[in-house]
């Protein structure tokens, strides 16, 4: 690791100060910074940790709000009952993140920030990465393995995956966040955070030079009552996912009033599949509308050759969650 | 050929140095450390505490598991100067003074819980954990929440045997 | 007083593992060390064209930057499968060749390991790239030695075609295993310090021996000069057997800078530094009559080796032995590709064999409409079907019974996809479990005295085996002492010689020689008291008084305890080499363990074949929306001759029954065939399994006596529990979805995609 010079400034304002100089980065809990910084994809010259800004660690389930602030810590509210009560998937995306160590740590807005796990990304000894150099041209895309890329949001300069599970609820539920920067605070649809790599993949996000998300906030819908995220994986913990989907439902009878399905696993941003929610609304939830669901949900992918069981493994999570929730739902 | 590290170096390096206080098994410790020094380097190069392992230096295995302010993290994760002011409970600070060992590591010794045992005091500082924060209460639930420390012999269904032992014995 | 075997036994190590004080190679710090670490190369195949040091000698705390043109008095050894003790044939940094990714191309000293490692990043290395392969190809493969006469490779017995021919059904299946690496928990490391022409060495070892004797032999030093010292070690399943390049760049670097070095390899470096599991091609050809009885086997391995050594694991040379067959043919072929050379991992014969061999079994009783297990029945063999001799003992219908019983198996409904559990299919399989016992040359030093208590010395190794304990309750069961009065000390070269932990050997082997040690204690202080005027046993012919649970036995009923007669000698105490020479071992085969080779008679022996057998059985469920594959439950019952201690037997057979549901769902090394790379080079994308992947597991093992393998009656264990597990889970997969699987792992990608 390259050495680096540290600060740990107590207030947000000396921190977004701190954090607008070139070659500053922003650390909190440290896990997906700590890690690149040591395999040498992230070489900052100065490092300024947010952690010990005591005010971002709190968090509230309103009544008509759910506000975390960034540095909340996966774990604690992963085990929140008014969290677990209000919104399950949510706390499913947490507890089924990482391991229990890390998730100790990490924060939940360093965790909508991880970056991918492509390993021509994380292995510097490929020549070849737009995401970490730019202009030297796509590993995967040139005779690489991608049975782990992106089947949703790639382009030709880059297919990397965006590989967390808590996005995928805050984007099917129309999460906010909060960012504070040397110019002052702005909020940001969670939806617009996030940007597909195009043909600039070195750029993941619209914040800018010294911007620090200070909260994540979501309104509390029904739906969120009925949620669930379902996370497909070859080993059952720690691991990331082959796909995975979070979804809520509210009925209105016996048809479907609103639904959200966020997907993971599949794309390199957070992504929502809107085209399958559109298709369940009014309609009764049985297996078939659920399959065809998933069918709808996957039906704009486009696969590389290794990634193309994700369509078949994606539509089959997204109606399982589905069904998984109706049953759960009972005679509701 | 090779070459050592001239002085104006040396004094660059000195600039990033800091020293750090920190609680390790109940005692103030200080040690002096770069930035990028992490806890494990710490406690194991500059304390000499090598009961706390590296198995993958990258947070993937567990291994390196400590209890900081009674959590437990991966300590190779964990940047040095992160910890100052903190309490570190390692391996070596479980058995009381007389040597009567923690219940836990009676537990794993009793149900063979390790066969290398290289993993063995992560795996026991993330034990303690699961029970402190009541992630403990079936089978199931151990096993999902003991998930961030593997073990290559295999030994899992002793561990958590290990563990709901003594949780029995803390409900008892 | 005495300790029997076969009981559960607390480790003796226990409570130096569960507070820390259990030292590995790596936790050793000897004044003045310096951190070393290795730069290694981007590209798999052509040259490095130039080095440049200069940033990474310029990194604060950097004391040295070798290169292959720097490095001062590097030595080498010939590779394992060229009958060395190195794990490769091709040495890095002897000049400008590269032939594998992730080659050391430099090796940096500095003051700080993470000193030591920004260095390693900051050399900056231009190559030459020629073109690579990194998959191995059955198409341009070619057969082991010189054909038919060639120890085995090529075997013919019978008529396979009139086997096939008159067949009442039959199978022709290949199968393929993945690229496989080890990665114990403990990361490699290697500590050296010189001090003048003494050279002491910390490094995890499999076999110290053949460290002591190589680097001795490299460096043109007497053995005596050479301190290897491994008392810990923390995994090695086949990883830390042989002498790697990070070892011999250590040792070297270690003198360049004048100061200890220690070497700690990065867990990505770990997969191109060292030996892994090559991948494989199995294909089968069996044919039944219409009683399921087997009137041909064919079995052809493919295996992948490096472009400069022959890694030969013959699979082939255990599945023939299985099942009895009057038409048989086996080959054994290699085929090459730019890798570092790999090895053996454990059950490096069986792991990927028996997938094959016990999945065809099963397609083979689905096309007979036979119980799968009654198709083991009725084939089950007494001979060993191509050698003729029979079996020193085989179980494995009684392994086979008991698994039936404790798993339910006549629980099973036999219609494919008849079995659900909620949303989940269910699927019950089973196969056959199998290790050839090995037999080693192996001598340990045995002292005991009369105020109590015993020491034994050995060159042998605890890699999490129990090692330490049960050598203690074999001399406690000898010499009538309780085991903790027994201290073993071992994982240091200059102990008696004792062999690779390796193929299973030790407790057989290794373990013999401390029963003779300690029978030897009895004889010698049996005939000094006999000599002796008063006494129970005065005047007895020492040659007809035993020693049986630390009580001397004369023929009349004359009795002392070996503790008392002990005490009447002046010198109250004795000390004796131990022995085991196996009647089968040649003296070239006891010289090749001397010299720190492997030197095993067996599995088949002029009068016998010798092998352990066990049978599993699992469940495995399959989720009908997330395609996961989980195994509930997993039962396997063993027979391995005498058990020496069930509770560290227990935990080997479980670990290997853990390993197995790894190889059939979880490990694979992944590569990037455009630039032959390994690419999941971690321990996050390299599936094993964590905790929550493991659930029931039942071991049961069965009693069996066996008086020809060696004196304790012990057969291996250590690798039995993985050989036939993957395919139990393919078939259990096959019961539950009617999709056979052919290639290891199976995962989720390949259920929804067939």
């Amino acid at each position: 690791m390259k050495n680096f010079s540290y600060s740990s400034p107590g207030n947000l304002g000396d921190a977004t100060e701190a954090a607008k100089a070139d070659g500053t980065l922003i650390i909190a809990g440290g896990t997906t910074m700590v890690d690149l910084m040591k395999i040498g994809v992230l070489e900052p010259e100065t490092l300024v940790d947010i952690s010990g800004i005591g005010s971002l660690e709190s968090y509230e389930v309103g009544s008509d709000r759910m506000r975390f602030g960034a540095l909340a810590k996966m774990a604690t509210v992963a085990d929140d009952q008014a969290v677990i009560d209000a919104f399950p998937a949510l706390s499913e995306t947490l507890w089924k993140a990482a391991s229990p160590q890390l998730r100790n740590v990490a924060t939940l807005g360093g965790n909508i920030l991880q970056r991918t796990r492509c390993p021509y990304f994380r292995d510097t000894a490929y020549a070849q990465c737009n995401k970490r150099d730019p202009g030297s041209g796509c590993a995967a895309l040139d005779g690489g393995e991608t049975a782990h890329h992106a089947i949703f949001g790639g382009s030709d300069a880059c297919v990397a995956m965006y590989p967390g599970d808590l996005a995928q609820a805050l984007v099917a539920f129309d999460a906010k966040v909060v960012v504070q920067g040397p110019g002052g605070t702005r909020t940001i649809p969670f939806n617009e955070l996030h940007v597909r790599p195009g043909d600039n993949p070195e750029v993941e996000t619209v914040l800018k030079p010294g911007e620090i998300v200070t909260e994540i906030s979501l309104p509390i819908i029904p739906a969120m009552a009925n949620s669930i995220y379902l996370k497909a994986r070859d080993r059952e913990s720690y691991a990331f996912a082959s796909a995975s989907a979070a979804v809520g439902v509210e009925m209105e009878g016996e048809t479907v009033r609103d639904v959200r399905v966020g997907l993971g696993g599949v794309a390199s941003v957070p992504w929502r599949a809107t085209a399958a929610e559109d298709s369940l609304r009014g309609q009764p939830l049985t297996e078939e509308t659920a399959r065809e669901a998933g069918r709808i949900a996957f039906e704009e992918a486009e696969p590389l050759d290794g990634s193309a069981y994700k369509i078949a493994l994606g539509a089959d999570v997204v109606a399982g969650a589905l069904m998984t929730l109706k049953s759960r739902m009972g005679g509701k | 050929m090779a070459v050592g590290a001239a002085k104006a170096q040396e004094a660059e390096a000195s600039a990033h140095a800091r020293t750090i206080e920190m609680t390790v098994n109940g005692k103030t410790r200080h040690v002096s450390v770069e930035p990028r020094t992490t806890l494990v380097e710490a406690l194991r190069d500059n304390l000499g505490l090598t009961g706390t392992k590296i198995g993958c230096n990258q947070g993937q295995c567990g291994a390196c598991t400590i209890l900081l302010d009674g959590t437990r993290v991966n300590s190779c994760l964990t940047l040095a100067v992160t910890a100052e002011g903190a309490e570190i409970v390692t391996v070596e600070g479980l058995a009381d003074p007389t040597g009567d060992l923690h219940p836990m590591q009676t537990a794993f010794a009793e149900n063979d819980a390790f066969q290398c045992g290289y993993c063995t005091p992560g795996q026991i500082l993330s034990a303690i954990a699961c029970i402190e924060e009541g992630h403990a209460s079936d089978a199931a639930e151990i096993r999902e929440y003991m998930s961030g420390n593997l073990c290559r012999c295999g030994a899992y269904p002793n561990i958590v045997a290990a563990i709901e032992q003594v949780r029995d014995q803390q409900e008892g | 007083m005495a300790t029997t075997l076969n009981t559960r036994v607390t480790r003796t190590d226990a409570r130096r593992k569960v507070t820390g004080a259990a030292t590995y190679a790596a936790d050793e710090i000897p004044a003045g060390m310096l951190h070393g670490a290795l730069a290694c190369s981007a590209i798999a195949v052509g040259t490095v064209s130039s080095i440049d040091t200069s940033a990474a000698e310029a990194e604060p705390g950097v004391v040295a930057v070798f290169t292959h043109e720097t490095l001062p008095d590097y030595k080498t050894v010939k590779g394992f499968y060229a009958g060395g003790p190195g794990s490769a044939s091709f040495w890095p940094m002897e000049g400008t060749e590269i032939k594998y990714a992730g080659q050391p191309v430099a090796y940096v000293v500095a003051e700080t390991a993470a000193a030591a490692r920004r260095g390693a990043d900051l050399v900056r290395v231009e190559y030459q790239e020629a073109d690579s392969r990194i998959h191995m190809s059955p198409e341009d493969s070619f057969v082991i030695g010189a054909g038919e006469d060639s120890d085995g490779m090529v075997l013919t017995k019978g008529d396979l075609q009139a086997g096939l021919d008159g067949a009442a059904q039959s199978v022709d299946m290949t199968f393929t295993t993945p690229f496989q690496h080890h990665n114990p928990m403990e990361m490699f490391s290697a500590t050296a310090e010189w001090r003048g022409d003494r050279l002491t060495v910390w490094m995890p070892s499999q076999s110290v021996r053949t460290l002591r004797a190589g680097i001795a032999g490299a460096y043109g030093l007497p053995e005596t000069s050479v301190r290897v010292i491994s008392p810990f070690v923390g995994g090695a399943f086949g990883a830390k057997a042989g002498i790697t390049p990070y070892t011999m760049l250590t040792i070297a670097a270690a003198k360049g800078v004048g100061a200890p070095v220690r070497l700690i390899v990065t867990r990505p470096q770990m997969y191109t530094v060292a030996t892994f599991r090559p991948e494989t091609e199995q294909k089968f050809r069996l044919a039944a009559d219409a009683d399921g009885k087997l009137t041909a086997f064919e079995h052809i391995e493919t295996s992948q080796t490096s472009q400069f050594d022959s890694v030969v694991n013959p699979g082939t040379h255990i599945t023939r032995a299985m099942y009895g067959c009057p038409n048989i043919r086996t080959e054994q072929r290699l085929s090459r590709s730019d890798t570092n050379t790999g090895g053996f991992m454990r059950a490096p014969n069986e792991m990927q064999t028996f997938w094959g061999l016990e999945s065809a079994m099963d397609e083979l009783a689905w096309k007979l409409n036979m119980d799968p297990v009654e198709l083991r029945r009725v084939n089950d063999t007494k001979k060993h079907p191509t050698e003729g001799v029979p079996f020193s003992s085989r179980s494995l219908m009684e392994s086979y019974d008991a698994v039936s019983e404790s798993f339910g198996w006549a629980d099973r409904s036999p219609e494919i996809g008849s079995m659900t559990d909620g949303d989940w299919l269910v699927g019950y399989g089973c196969a056959t479990a199998t290790y050839p016992t090995n037999i080693l040359a192996s001598n340990a030093r045995v002292r005991m005295q009369a105020s109590g208590g015993a020491y034994v010395a050995l060159a042998a190794h605890d890699v999490g085996t129990g090692t330490y304990t049960i050598m203690a309750q074999i001399a406690a069961a000898r010499l009538g002492l309780p085991v903790e009065a027994v201290d073993v000390v071992m994982g240091e070269a200059s102990f008696p010689v004792a062999p690779i932990s390796g193929g299973s050997t030790t407790a057989a082997s290794a373990g013999s020689a401390v029963h003779d040690g300690c029978l030897k204690i009895g004889r010698q202080v049996a005939s000094r008291v006999s000599a002796m005027s008063d006494g129970p046993l005065a005047g007895v012919d020492p040659s007809t008084v035993t020693l049986e649970d630390g009580t001397l036995r004369g023929p009349d009923g004359q009795s002392q305890s070996l503790a008392e007669a002990l005490s009447m000698l002046p010198e109250g105490e004795i000390e004796v080499i131990g022995e085991f020479r196996h009647p089968a071992l040649t003296d070239q085969l006891v010289a090749a363990t001397f010299k720190g080779g492997y030197g095993s008679a067996g599995p088949v022996t002029p009068e016998f074949a010798m092998f352990a057998f066990g049978a599993e059985m699992v469940e495995v469920h399959v989720n009908r929306w997330t395609h996961e594959i989980r195994v509930p439950r997993i039962h396997g019952a063993f027979t391995a001759g005498t058990w020496l201690n069930r509770k560290t037997s227990h935990s080997q057979l479980l670990g290997g029954m853990v390993w197995g549901i790894s190889s059939a769902l979880h490990e694979a090394t992944e590569v990037d065939k455009a630039r032959s790379r390994f690419l999941n080079a971690n321990i996050a994308e390299y599936l094993i399994p964590v905790n929550a992947d493991i659930r029931e597991v039942r071991v049961e093992m069965l009693e069996e006596q066996d008086d020809y393998v060696n004196p304790l009656g012990v057969k291996g264990i250590g690798e039995m529990g993985i050989v036939g597990t993957a395919a139990a889970i393919g078939n259990a997969v096959y019961h539950a979805t009617g999709q056979r699987f052919t290639s290891l792992p199976i995962r989720m990608s390949g259920l929804v995609s067939s």
